[in-house]
């Protein structure tokens, strides 16, 4: 029996012109692990909402085919009933989450179930041993690393046994060992008889895991073959002048301490990666590169300026920070705007226009940037932050959620403004792009330097 | 830091009454000892629950640096003079005038700043001891149930403020990384500025509520639930709770006779003890006696 079933399926959000999905056909046998990729925009998530009534109960638009799940219509029932058989990850945990702590949070859904509460702690117990998080079960929510609200979200919905679990670029914000172990856990699931279904940008891992790859841009099931990734020649290490210093850095947040004696130099024209586990310290690093925070001890110098003592929209004249989401940054009626608003507000000259083309964006330029897909956001804030040229550009994150095309852009712009004497620190936990781009790597472990 | 719940067998109703006697009794003294003994029954319910005393200690005392301060060397009234600050110092020829410190420091006043201290590092103590063994859904599981949804959005509500900050912080910290100046600058500038902090943070909390919404719905939220959590509200929780009342209503009777009347700034002498003021001490220390064994 199939578990999962979308006969032609179309569908449009209300006051769009444009379809977000378009005559999609597909079949999922119980117990198969899918992986479903596709371009940014491609309808990914409108997917994912259509397989337990999200789309279109909560949306409105006009849907024709048929969507079947474990069975069910998903036209026929409400997203309550269905919701017994489809569970939905979305992507950001912390939006997921309702209860304060770990445990009422798995139960939150067993409550909805009206089950009894000798069954729901049973399950709970299960839960928590299956994924590993029986020891989170006291903790606040609000103190959960983003790795462990991934978990606790993933908990909530699987302590309701779903036939068919769906999720929604779930490891975009693990480090790669935490995707592995979620990529082995989901895989076990599907020993029980559990249908998974994974939209995911990245295929590292996946192989031997997944059993079929749906490519959604083309509506066909690809072979699921991962070719071993080929690093690109790695940019030579640079002479250049040192723009930035680290010296002995101790700092954190609010009398945490996070960072320990971090010593450090970046060069114009090299890419430095900075890696590490979640929560060791990589953004808290990066955001005193320009005075976002300020060290508690040490000293960072910025093209010779002390960061301590320099406002950070000064240094921002010399220094770009794109931040982890995108969205952080956007707020304009139009993409061409927010360009303008950088340089405005920096007091330097900028070519917007040629900025706009570089990142393929000119078809956007009257656009609203909330709007856009997650790739497509994430391309406006990055030429929002380049467009003023500066010596200096961080990247926190840059391919978390972007596709196969926007990562090869991302990647190429690295590289270009590396060669063009830009100094460039990525902090990422996409080994694939550390290789790609990186002249050097500096790996943090516990707030200090590892090896 | 990181802030657990802590197991313990005692209910939230019985925790709130207990943390509503420890307030009561710690803000109607002056009196160093019983706040003293009132600091020991806390640090037993602390200790015996496993929790971090020297934490909260250490978050009162740096609460209380300020009163201490001002009534040591601000405040002048009292009698017995330790030391008189004069009203100006010479610093190799430079005469520096003192105006709000010249003074006599007295034992009256310093008394008063440390009784204070004690009271400050009570107060956060009981607070901290409260907060870690409830959380904002189990005092709100306190409503009636045939008001569910009240109790959930208020939850949902106390979740999102923390999360809306921390969602500030960040769009406010990308913007100040594009040139945006928000605390400097003319002032028409600024508020003009924050706007653009202000609208992603509108934005981005929007999204959330409908994000969460969606994740509720896919989790079968339809209004009817069950209760994953009853707390036990058998004999003995009735007989702490009565308890506790009792204790409340002694500790009231006992301001009205009398029996906390101390001002450190009248004299440095402590009255005998009252064994009336003594009493409500006890049943602060009820939980060493429930400790952590099941929630």
């Amino acid at each position: 029996m199939n578990a999962v079933e979308l006969r032609n399926v179309t569908y449009r959000y209300p006051e769009r012109d444009d379809y977000a999905l378009r005559g999609l056909s597909l079949k999922v046998r119980e117990g198969e692990f899918i992986l479903i990729t596709g371009s940014s925009g491609s309808g990914k998530s409108t997917l994912c909402r259509l397989l337990n009534g999200l789309v279109p109960r909560y949306y409105g638009g006009a849907l024709s085919g048929s969507v079947t799940v474990d069975g069910m219509d998903a036209s026929k029932h409400t997203v309550g009933e269905m919701s017994t058989h489809v569970g939905l990850v979305f992507q950001d945990p912390e939006s997921q989450i309702v209860m304060s702590t770990v445990e009422d949070e798995i139960a939150f859904g067993l409550e909805n179930r009206m089950l009894g509460a000798g069954e729901m702690e049973e399950r709970i117990r299960w839960v928590s041993r299956r994924l590993g998080i029986a020891h989170l079960l006291d903790r606040r929510t609000n103190e959960l690393s983003g790795g462990e609200k991934q978990k606790v979200v993933l908990a909530s919905t699987l302590a309701l046994k779903p036939r068919v679990l769906v999720l929604d670029e779930p490891t975009s914000q693990l480090d790669a060992e935490s995707r592995m172990e979620l990529l082995r856990l989901l895989k076990s699931l599907t020993g029980e008889g559990i249908t998974v279904l994974m939209v995911e940008h990245c295929l590292d891992g996946v192989v031997g895991r997944a059993d079929r790859v749906f490519d959604i841009d083309s509506g066909r099931k690809v072979i699921l073959k991962v070719k071993p990734h080929k690093a690109a020649k790695k940019p030579k290490k640079t002479s250049g002048e040192v723009v930035l210093e680290v010296r002995g850095l101790c700092g954190g947040y609010g009398g945490r301490r996070v960072l320990d004696g971090v010593n450090l130099e970046v060069r114009a024209g090299e890419c430095l990666a900075v890696t590490g586990r979640n929560g060791s310290g990589k953004t808290t690093l990066v955001k005193h590169f320009n005075g976002l925070l300020k060290p508690v001890a040490g000293s960072v110098r910025l093209f010779g300026m002390d960061t301590r003592e320099t406002p950070t929209e000064v240094l921002a004249r010399k220094i770009s920070y794109l931040p982890q989401n995108p969205s952080d940054m956007l707020f304009c009626d139009t993409v061409e705007e927010e360009l303008e608003f950088t340089l405005k507000h920096l007091g330097v000259g900028g070519d917007v226009e040629a900025t706009l083309k570089k990142f393929g964006l000119a078809g956007h330029r009257d656009s609203y940037p909330r709007d856009l897909s997650v790739g497509e956001k994430q391309r406006v804030a990055l030429a929002a932050v380049l467009v003023s040229n500066p010596g200096v550009v961080v990247l926190d994150e840059p391919t978390r959620g972007i596709d196969a095309a926007s990562r090869e852009t991302l990647t190429s712009t690295i590289r270009e403004m590396a060669a063009g004497g830009t100094a460039v620190v990525v902090v990422t936990q996409d080994r694939r792009l550390a290789a790609d781009v990186a002249s050097r790597e500096l790996r943090l472990g516990g707030g200090a330097v590892e090896g | 830091m990181r802030n657990p719940v802590y197991k313990h067998n005692m209910n939230t109703v019985n925790w709130t009454l207990w943390l509503l006697l420890a307030m009561t009794y710690c803000a109607l003294t002056y009196n160093p000892l019983y706040q003293l003994l009132l600091f020991a029954a806390l640090a037993a319910a602390a200790v015996s629950g496993k929790q971090p005393l020297k934490t909260y200690v250490k978050t009162g005392l740096l609460a209380s640096a300020i009163p201490l301060f001002v009534n040591t060397f601000l405040i002048h009234m009292g009698e017995t003079v330790v030391y008189t600050i004069p009203a100006s110092v010479n610093l190799n020829g430079l005469e520096i005038p003192l105006p709000i410190f010249a003074g006599p420091i007295t034992i009256e006043s310093t008394s008063v700043g440390v009784v204070m201290t004690i009271f400050l590092v009570n107060m956060l103590t009981a607070f901290q001891i409260f907060n870690s063994t409830t959380t904002p859904d189990a005092i709100l599981r306190l409503m009636p149930s045939s008001m569910p949804g009240v109790a959930l959005i208020t939850s949902i509500s106390l979740r999102f403020i923390p999360t809306v900050a921390a969602d500030h912080s960040s769009i406010r910290d990308a913007q100040v990384s594009r040139g945006v100046r928000l605390d400097s600058g003319p002032l028409r500038a600024r508020i003009r500025n924050h706007a653009s902090t202000l609208a992603p943070t509108v934005i981005t909390a929007l999204e959330r509520a409908f994000n969460l919404a969606e994740s509720m719905a896919s989790r079968g939220y339809t209004g009817g639930r069950t209760r994953y959590r009853h707390e036990r509200w058998g004999r003995s929780e009735k007989i702490v709770s009565l308890a506790y009342m009792l204790s409340l209503l002694l500790t009231l009777h006992a301001k009205y006779a009398g029996a906390f009347d101390y001002w450190p700034y009248e004299s440095t002498r402590l009255p005998a003890p009252s064994l009336l003021a003594l009493m409500p001490l006890a049943a602060l220390a009820i939980p060493i006696l429930l400790k952590n064994e099941r929630r």
